[in-house]
């Protein structure tokens, strides 16, 4: 029996916004931590995790480990019909081939409940590794968004880079080439307008960017990305979900044709 | 399911539906044309009943018979196929149409003469019952004249669509959760190995709003070999190969449709290497 209440139901609204154009169907993994999820997208090049612990649902009852198939596409026609403002109960019973979401409007006087049928779908959970990233960079996620948008109207593929100057986005296309610097910023009124860059490496890496421009959906989550890069690991570009958790985006790098360009 | 010892000392298992004690005629083999690649195939005529013949084989396996040992652990399996698929091609080239034409109004008997295949001559009886489904017919005196009507085919098609939706539906609950395009793209691509492309898949994927090339590339992907053409029993289709598409189906799609990402590693062997590397996983 499975029975998940979670308040601010907006977050689910816009977690499966961040993720439907990306993976078509996936496996949401209930355990007694959390509703957690772990799917590639069709090409295998990009990978999204995300996370929702168990403390923050105002009523979180999840009997033993489920794994529930979903297409991705009918689940967020289904949340598309809550409220912002609405609370949000995902129900599964044991054995059943459905799953049931309940919307509840704020004073309680409309309740919807849509129930959806289950897939099978064999997944298989990567190891990804921990690891001490060479760079990693914390910046306000629209600046994030508008940057990566911006440089796919010139090409793309973004070669992003971190030195001591700060982080540089780079591309270039038919009409011309683009470069987009940022410096660390600790300076500003609010902390999440700030830019934060710690290095232990220098690194560099070229990346394409329609997976960027479907990563940065997420930025309704959450004021800030954080951005981790090492050479020979997938980067990783993670919005935090208030109390909550977290959605990780991976992505391979493209493969270098000139080992020097990745020196900078 | 009965046994057969052939002339040459051969046995061959073949799985058919059961008649009951209606006719207790053995059938016959019958050589006809393959409503979509045109080779000749084989097709099995029981009590007034088309079937088409599929061959399976499991790598490894041979059957026990009664006290007898099979080497050969192949079966086949006939199963009931629409005489009007058979006909399609016959008729289609019997009428003449040119362009905006209709053609010509013929005569059964004359239509089921096929250079080399006396067997459409025997199906005389099931023709004229299936036929009048996709045709205009004419009567003049007690002979009637038979013209294939594209309308009422793409009538008859699209009922096949319809059924075959409903079908693949109770087949697998991952059906059911499938878009409703998917599906009928689905039950396109089941058709699409009994119908040549043109036009009766042109006229049925336009009618349907679908896409003739991404059905081609789909079937390429996971298409049966076609291999008997002129074995002594037997029949192309794999049974085998339709349920891996029926299964295949869902995530052999999304490949198709994303455009596939050049250059870019892939990413769980990223993950792999960094695994083996000695990182610690999560």
């Amino acid at each position: 029996m499975l029975e998940l209440r979670l308040v601010q139901g907006s977050l689910l609204k816009k977690v499966l916004e961040a993720i439907k154009d990306l993976v078509n169907d996936a496996n949401f993994d209930c355990s007694a931590t959390g509703f957690s999820l772990q799917a590639m997208d069709s090409s295998h090049v990009a990978l999204v995790a995300l996370l929702l612990r168990a403390e923050g649902f105002e009523h979180y009852r999840c009997d033993r480990n489920i794994s529930m198939g979903m297409n991705l596409g009918n689940m967020s026609k289904m949340l598309k019909c809550a409220g912002n403002d609405d609370i949000i109960t995902i129900k599964a019973d044991d054995g059943s081939d459905t799953v049931t979401f309940m919307f509840e409007s704020p004073n309680q006087d409309k309740i919807a409940d849509f129930e959806m049928k289950l897939m099978d779908i064999d997944s298989e959970h990567l190891g990804i590794p921990e690891a001490e990233y060479h760079a990693i960079v914390r910046m306000p996620s629209s600046e994030f968004s508008r940057i990566c948008k911006d440089l796919s109207s010139i090409g793309d593929t973004v070669v992003i880079s971190v030195t001591k100057e700060g982080i540089k986005f780079s591309t270039r296309g038919d009409i011309g080439t683009a470069n987009i610097v940022c410096r660390q910023n600790t300076t500003v009124d609010k902390p999440e307008e700030a830019t934060v860059i710690e290095m232990n490496e220098p690194v560099s890496l070229t990346f394409a960017l329609r997976y960027m421009n479907s990563f940065t959906k997420a930025t309704p989550l959450s004021n800030t990305v954080t951005i981790s890069l090492s050479s020979e690991l997938p980067i990783v570009v993670e919005y935090k979900i208030a109390e909550m958790g977290y959605i990780r985006f991976y992505l391979a790098p493209k493969i270098e044709e000139d080992e020097d360009e990745s020196k900078p | 399911m009965a046994w057969w010892v052939g002339a040459d000392g051969d046995i061959r298992v073949l799985i058919a539906p059961d008649q009951g004690s209606v006719g207790s005629s053995p059938g016959h083999l019958l050589s006809l044309l393959h409503p979509r690649s045109g080779i000749s195939t084989v097709y099995l005529f029981i009590n007034d009943s088309l079937q088409e013949l599929h061959w399976f084989k499991q790598s490894y396996g041979s059957w026990f018979l009664g006290d007898y040992v099979c080497e050969d652990g192949s079966m086949y399996m006939s199963t009931p196929i629409d005489p009007v698929f058979i006909m399609l091609p016959i008729f289609e080239k019997a009428r003449f149409k040119k362009g905006d034409d209709p053609g010509k109004f013929r005569q059964l008997d004359e239509m089921v003469f096929v250079d080399g295949h006396p067997g459409y001559q025997q199906l005389l009886p099931v023709v004229e019952k299936s036929m009048h489904v996709v045709c205009e017919v004419k009567e003049v005196g007690s002979v009637k004249f038979f013209r294939l009507d594209d309308s009422k085919v793409l009538a008859w098609l699209c009922q096949k669509v319809y059924r075959l939706k409903l079908t693949l539906l109770t087949l697998d609950k991952n059906y059911a959760a499938q878009d409703e395009k998917h599906t009928m793209a689905d039950a396109v691509s089941i058709l699409r190995e009994y119908l040549k492309d043109d036009p009766w898949l042109k006229l049925l994927c336009n009618h349907l709003r679908l896409n003739l090339e991404d059905l081609a590339r789909k079937a390429a992907g996971i298409d049966a070999l076609p291999s008997a053409a002129d074995k002594a029993l037997g029949s192309s289709l794999i049974q085998e190969n339709r349920e891996m598409e029926k299964k295949a189906a869902v995530t052999v799609r999304q490949k198709k449709k994303v455009k596939l990402e050049k250059d870019s590693q892939n990413i769980k062997d990223m993950f792999s290497r960094a695994t083996r590397r000695g990182s610690k996983t999560t």
